[in-house]
């Protein structure tokens, strides 16, 4: 059953609104290449990863019209369908062999024995999903929060320094730092509940919010669990950062679709490129 | 019996638990013994596995090697030369896996195997990209630029043009001196070219921004024809910041950078933020701030690349162009609404790189969560403020590059830039932060201390800079709760009564005091390197007072002019202008007062848009009022020397630098055709001319009434 925030989303999807699919590109773009490169790895290179990324979303403005929520499919299960689709065709394109050519066209599941049509979304895969859309949240609180009580709540909880550290670096209270946090924490939850209702197209994804102890709770007692959560969260998010490689190094040359060296690639039993040799051990 | 049997039963059980023991011990050591030839048999196993599997990548790389020559071969047979090419790059590249296969197997893994695997990755890290960066000049020699001879090439971008190293010609040399401006020894040619695979969109915007660039007088010249377009600029010989970064944090702990590599990497930034100021003082968007495009020449960085620079106040649909990470995604959003480039504030999304650049610098990494990316590394507490203030939400960021660079000057000039709190930060302290504890000014607090200015002059480490700050324990004293009485109440509100009464009275008295104040700051800005009045002779005195008197009938000594003076000239409206200058009254010649050979030499300040007809019109009133200005008689050829040498002298500075103006006062001493010079330039709201008066030092000047 979607919820209000849900159907509002996927009507600013079907409307083509350019900040929805912003929005679903700034958030969870990120799993979507880490996804593909996981796939690909050994056969495509971050560049051909970074395009198959948009050609997912692309392909999600085609899918968001043909999709019946009434299915129960997760969110999540949702874009890996559509994430693997774009892959397979990118895939299909490189294998391609011309009509005529004498040769039966090589079957995606014989090159790619890994990938299947129906991919199943791993433990890891629903993790990064999971924290992608805690990171939205925080993204929404900090842009309501004023810069100084956002620092401060980063600090404090995020960041794991004392009351009495982040007010000695800020020259106040820590009687301040305590309400300044727990202002920004109140509107992390209320974003947090929003941003799960938007992106999840079933009850059993909006509960993980609770199940993850980042629940809408006024108890006080439980704000630190709720930091703590939350803390763990982001510390996941920057341990999946991508190696602290600088992003136009692209490193080695990109295997030219359909030239010979990637047909021939194809056909070998083992990596030939240049990335895969390049990368350090 | 018992006591026997007692003994017995301990001696026995000594003796069971010291066999235990050494059971345990054997045991112990076995274990060890087994994990350790496990862990050899495992590294051997590796080894075998390595060396397998690049056996295996090196056949596969040299099959397809040998695959490609005869389609190669065939293609260039049969005229088609773009697919031979093709195929052999593929070549090429197959050859380079080859030799990474052969490199590992011979050498890589059995060192690895014995223990070297940190040389092995630094070669195989470091060797590819020394290789890269070679020169090629091979390539280069096919190029053809007129005036121009090339010498290298550079790696291009992401604009599909091609980069050339080139030296002008000795015509060309001459053609731009004759023009009035100097061309360096060597240049950067920026060429597109449609056979080469550029295309007319990317021509078009980068030509765009080359009027942009030609504003702050980056580019030298371009030229177009049909199917060609190339622009030349100054050649930055140096590193770029990429590199920079590696190996700042090469020479560092893994905890990130020593103090004296973080003493670096704060210089660079300011240098950084001092190219945007003048950008954005300038009216542009530089829309690609990026370590790439910043390059690191004498210890200095400069930022490089022109082509997304955009005016702030253009009128066209803002674009999505940028390096991810170091874009603003706010910017992808407002693109994607399609709002113009006039109503987004183009400034902060360069301090949205800026401080992208500067996490780079810090971690060695780029943010890859925006602006919840997390500084793990080692760092200022201050710092991390400053990077997360720059990339924060578009209305919390620093507005502008100055403010940024205010609080960067701060940290730079502290001792330890760890004992700076968030809170002593220029900008902290003006946005109105948190009650903080009572606490004095600090006498010889310096919010914006001045940095090494000097040309060339490479960043120091903090042991070398003045200090400003103490450690924060001595400074901080902790906060003390107030009670809230009765009679606090009362008199908070009686304060309140005569705030509210005398708020219009006191906000008019504020604006005149910082009017005051910002008119006392500018005029001691522009007032210049300058000589005690003592030391100057009688004819420097006449000379430096008519000189000013001059400037002061225009606009303003020191930038601030009679009301009829500043009407004459402000005004932005061209036909009044022109009305402005045409019915100005002349100025009665001083004959007698100033030596009519007296020479003085008008420049205009490139970073900011002098009005030509202002020039003009100062050019004028000196010749009026007896000085011989350089470029006004019939001697043209000494006066092209003259500029050229003061442009040079001058080059891209801003006026009121005191690089600059030591640069003209040097020029100025050191030749002998000169009295004085008048550097004209505009107010950062470009809304009145300064004038800055020159003259040479009183040392080197010729004794009052000598002839030359």
């Amino acid at each position: 059953m979607l919820s209000d925030p849900t159907t509002d989303f996927v009507r600013r999807l079907r409307a083509r609104e350019p900040s929805a699919w912003f929005e679903l590109w700034e958030n969870f773009g990120p799993v979507l290449r880490a996804q593909l490169g996981k796939w690909g790895k050994g056969s495509i290179g971050p560049e051909t990863v970074k395009d198959l990324s948009q050609e997912t979303l692309a392909a999600l403005s085609d899918a968001i019209d043909r999709h019946d929520p009434t299915k129960g499919a997760r969110f999540s299960t949702w874009l890996l369908a559509i994430a693997h689709h774009s892959f397979c065709g990118e895939m299909d394109r490189r294998t391609a062999v011309k009509r005529g050519s004498g040769k039966r066209a090589q079957s995606l599941d014989d090159d790619l024995p890994h990938a299947s049509h129906d991919p199943t979304p791993d433990a890891h895969y629903e993790q990064s999903v999971f924290d992608a859309k805690v990171a939205a949240a925080l993204r929404a609180a900090e842009r309501e929060s004023g810069f100084q009580d956002f620092a401060v709540f980063r600090a404090r909880v995020l960041e794991g320094r004392s009351g009495k550290h982040v007010a000695e670096a800020l020259a106040t209270s820590e009687a301040t730092v305590s309400r300044r946090v727990a202002a920004v924490r109140q509107r992390v939850r209320v974003r947090l509940v929003e941003t799960f209702a938007k992106y999840s197209f079933s009850s059993e994804e909006q509960a993980e919010l609770g199940r993850n102890g980042l629940e809408l709770n006024p108890n006080k007692g439980e704000d630190a669990a709720f930091d703590a959560a939350v803390a763990e969260v982001v510390h996941r998010i920057h341990l999946r950062a991508p190696a602290p490689v600088l992003p136009n190094e692209t490193g080695a040359p990109e295997p030219r679709p359909g030239s010979l060296g990637q047909v021939v690639r194809s056909f070998l039993p083992f990596r030939t490129d240049p990335a895969s040799r390049e990368a350090p051990r | 019996m018992s006591v026997l049997s007692v003994g017995a039963v301990i001696l026995t059980t000594i003796a069971g638990l010291f066999v235990l023991g050494v059971l345990a011990g054997v045991l112990w050591l076995l274990w060890k013994v087994l994990r350790g030839v496990f862990w050899l048999l495992g590294r051997a196993l590796g080894l075998v596995k390595n060396e397998v599997v690049d056996t295996l990548h090196t056949v596969g790389a040299l099959v397809t090697a040998l695959a490609t020559v005869p389609l190669a071969a065939v293609n260039f047979t049969i005229l088609r030369f773009g697919a031979g090419r093709h195929y052999a790059r593929a070549f090429v590249d197959e050859l380079k896996g080859v030799g990474v296969g052969v490199w590992r197997v011979a050498l890589g893994n059995p060192l690895r195997f014995v223990g070297l695997g940190a040389v092995v990755d630094r070669a195989e890290q470091r060797l590819p990209d020394v290789m890269e960066r070679a020169p090629r000049a091979r390539r280069a020699r096919r190029a053809n630029f007129d005036g121009y001879d090339v010498v290298g090439t550079l790696p291009s971008g992401g604009s599909g043009a091609q980069l050339f190293v080139a030296r002008p010609k000795a015509a060309t040399h001459k053609r731009f001196l004759k023009a009035g401006r100097a061309l360096p020894s060597e240049v950067v040619i920026k060429s597109f070219a449609l056979e080469a695979g550029s295309t007319l969109p990317q021509i078009v915007r980068e030509s765009r921004a080359l009027e942009a660039a030609s504003k702050l007088g980056l580019v030298c010249e371009h030229q177009l024809s049909n199917d060609h377009f190339f622009y030349v600029m100054p050649y930055v010989k140096g590193e770029d910041l990429e590199r920079v970064i590696r190996a700042l944090h090469a020479r560092g702990t893994t905890e990130g950078l020593a103090d004296a590599e973080l003493g670096l990497a704060l210089g660079y930034a300011i240098d950084l933020l001092d190219a945007l100021q003048r950008f954005h003082s300038g009216g542009l968007w530089h829309k690609d701030v990026k370590p790439a495009n910043v390059i690191v020449a004498s210890g200095r960085a400069h930022l490089v690349d022109f082509g997304l620079v955009t005016p702030l106040a253009s009128a066209l649909t803002l674009t999505t162009h940028g390096t991810e990470y170091y874009r603003d995604p706010e910017m992808v959003r407002l693109a994607m609404q399609g709002v113009k480039v006039h109503e987004v504030d183009g400034v902060r999304f360069d301090v949205y790189s800026a401080g992208a650049v500067l996490y780079s610098l810090i971690e060695n990494s780029f943010p890859a969560h925006g602006n919840l990316s997390r500084l793990g590394k080692r760092c200022p507490e201050a710092l991390r403020w400053i990077v997360q203030r720059a990339m924060a939400e578009m209305s919390s960021r620093y507005p502008s590059a100055a403010e940024m660079r205010a609080d960067l000057a701060v940290l730079a000039a502290a001792r330890d830039p760890f004992d700076v709190r968030p809170a002593d930060l220029p900008s902290f302290q003006r946005a109105g932060a948190p009650a903080s504890p009572a606490r004095a000014p600090e006498p010889g607090f310096a919010p914006f201390p001045a940095m090494p200015a000097a040309a060339g002059a490479s960043h120091e480490p903090f042991a070398a800079r003045p200090a400003s700050f103490h450690p924060v324990s001595e400074r901080f004293r902790p906060h003390r709760r107030r009670r809230f009485t009765p009679a606090l109440a009362f008199a908070a509100g009686l304060f309140g009564l005569v705030f509210l009464a005398n708020g219009m009275f006191l906000r008019a008295a504020r604006g005149r005091a910082h009017d005051v104040a910002a008119f006392e700051t500018r005029a001691r800005s522009v007032s210049g390197p300058k000589h005690p009045w003592s030391s100057l002779s009688a004819r420097e005195r006449k000379l430096v007072e008519l000189a000013e008197g001059v400037a002061e009938d225009l606009g303003g000594k020191e930038g601030e002019g009679s009301p009829a003076a500043s009407a004459e000239l402000s005004p932005p409206s061209t036909s009044s202008k022109e009305e402005a200058v045409a019915s100005a009254p002349p100025v009665e010649p001083e004959a007698g007062v100033f030596p009519p050979h007296g020479r003085v030499l008008v420049l205009d300040d490139l970073t900011t848009s002098v009005d030509a007809r202002v020039l003009a019109l100062l050019r004028t009133r000196l010749g009026e009022r007896g000085y011989t200005v350089v470029g006004q008689g019939a001697d043209e050829a000494a006066a092209v020397e003259l500029l050229a040498g003061a442009r040079h002298a001058l080059g891209l500075g801003r006026a009121e630098e005191p690089e600059t103006q030591g640069n003209l006062q040097r020029f100025l001493d050191r030749t002998a055709d000169l009295d004085a010079l008048i550097l004209v330039s505009r107010s950062d709201q470009e809304s009145e001319h300064l004038y800055r008066v020159f003259v040479r030092s009183p040392a080197l000047a010729p004794p009052a009434g000598v002839p030359r």
